[in-house]
């Protein structure tokens, strides 16, 4: 009897099925020991060796479609699985620093520009431009936003493209200081900002901003209305007061058991032969470039408002690299930074609002994407 | 330059000016709602 009769997963394996296993441990690792982003990344791990073994069950077997590849048809290709992780983001966050100083919104569409010079470059490097589109939404540091724009536009790469994603999104710390430091004076670096945090907002307002954002949103881009109306709907359960239950349900039970299928669903993609690539690289490259542009961006967009407004109401322009969507993070790093530079200067307010302008922005970004690129492609 | 390239910057443009838009109007709709709905102290 032969090998392949005998232990056909083993005669069957492939180099670029081994390299997927070692990539796919590399990440556990990660998740576990380094703890970036282990909520995605450990799945998609496991995943990525669950489908490098030889003749898997979990992608097809006798003709048959396995569990993965109907979870990826029934969640990812439908994108009901980044829209309901949106209905868990919504029903996590709070709108109502946005109303304490309402210009720091404006980082959230500022910070989106390492979206749209990765686009560019993308294009540079070879991809067409529905690949490049969902290269640069790398950017927008908002996994679920990636995977639908990267589902509609370029299928073949939402592997690679949510693992950078994911991966970037955990590596902010590491991306973002140097950028700023490169970009901003010790004096920028240093500047107090003025922040009314003890402004109340009415729960009226709450109730009234996810709907009427939703209803802009829908009426000048239909497109952007499935990522921005489920953001939406999942704040409006929050704010709204007589749904805690189901807001509860929302961040907690909903998040982690969509999570958990999103991760392993998405390794699915993760085969050998579609993930081993030159691409895959050149991916993984444009993604620190999408971070570092929309830091860039963020950061040089407050010195332009600074040249515009009173000393006393100067923006510390490291905030303007919470503009993106990794919510808490960018925010976090951001304070550390500030309490680096002047044990007293406590930015971690401001940079929440910019950061959740950032969440809105990415959306934003995502829909106007959708639109634009099948109308140009 | 490829023609992609060409498309992307054109993309680019409009995507930039267009997310300012949007993030614009929102501000005025966060400035407005707040105006119309502030918060009273009998809700705490």
């Amino acid at each position: 009897m032969e090998l392949e009769q005998l232990l056909p997963a083993i005669a069957g394996m492939s180099w670029r099925n081994l390299i997927m296993i070692v990539i796919g441990l590399t990440l556990i690792f990660l998740a576990i020991k380094k703890q970036y982003e282990p909520t995605l990344l450990l799945p998609i791990g496991f995943g990525a060796i669950l489908v490098n073994i030889p003749f898997t069950a979990v992608l097809t077997q006798n003709g048959i479609e396995g569990p993965l590849n109907v979870f990826f048809e029934a969640g990812i290709a439908t994108e009901i699985f980044p829209l309901l992780i949106f209905v868990a983001i919504g029903a996590m966050i709070d709108f109502s620093p946005l109303f304490q100083r309402p210009i720091l919104l404006l980082f959230g569409a500022a910070a989106q520009f390492g979206i749209f010079m990765t686009m560019i470059l993308a294009t540079v490097c070879g991809f067409d431009i529905k690949q490049a589109a969902s290269i640069g939404i790398i950017g927008a540091a908002d996994g679920p936003t990636s995977i639908i724009v990267a589902t509609q536009l370029a299928r073949d790469l939402l592997g690679p493209i949510s693992v950078a994603a994911y991966s970037y999104m955990a590596l902010v710390p590491i991306i973002q200081p140097p950028v700023i430091k490169a970009l901003t004076s010790e004096k920028e670096r240093k500047i107090r900002m003025q922040f009314d945090a003890n402004k109340k907002v009415s729960r009226t307002t709450l109730i009234i901003f996810p709907i009427t954002v939703t209803i802009l949103a829908g009426l000048i881009a239909p497109s952007s209305l499935a990522l921005i109306g489920f953001l939406m709907f999942g704040n409006l359960i929050r704010e709204c007061g007589v749904l805690n239950s189901l807001s509860q349900t929302a961040q907690k039970e909903l998040a982690n058991l969509v999570t958990i299928l999103l991760g392993i669903t998405i390794a699915s993609t993760m085969t050998g032969e579609k993930f081993v690539q030159l691409s895959t690289l050149m991916i993984l490259g444009l993604g620190i470039v999408a971070f570092v542009f929309d830091t860039a961006g963020g950061v040089l967009f407050a010195k332009l408002i600074n040249k515009f407004i009173a000393k006393d109401k100067q923006i510390n322009p490291m905030i303007g690299a919470c503009g993106i969507s990794a919510f808490p993070m960018s925010a976090r790093v951001i304070h550390g930074m500030g309490l680096k530079e002047d044990k007293h200067n406590y930015l971690l307010m401001p940079a929440i609002s910019a950061n959740v302008g950032g969440q809105i922005g990415s959306v934003i970004v995502g829909g106007l994407i959708l639109l634009l690129v099948p109308l140009f492609a | 330059m490829s023609i992609d390239f060409y498309k992307a910057l054109e993309i680019s443009a409009i995507g930039i000016i267009g997310v300012f838009v949007f993030m614009t109007l929102f501000y005025f709709v966060i400035i407005g709602i707040d105006k119309l709905f502030p918060h009273k102290k009998e809700e705490e």
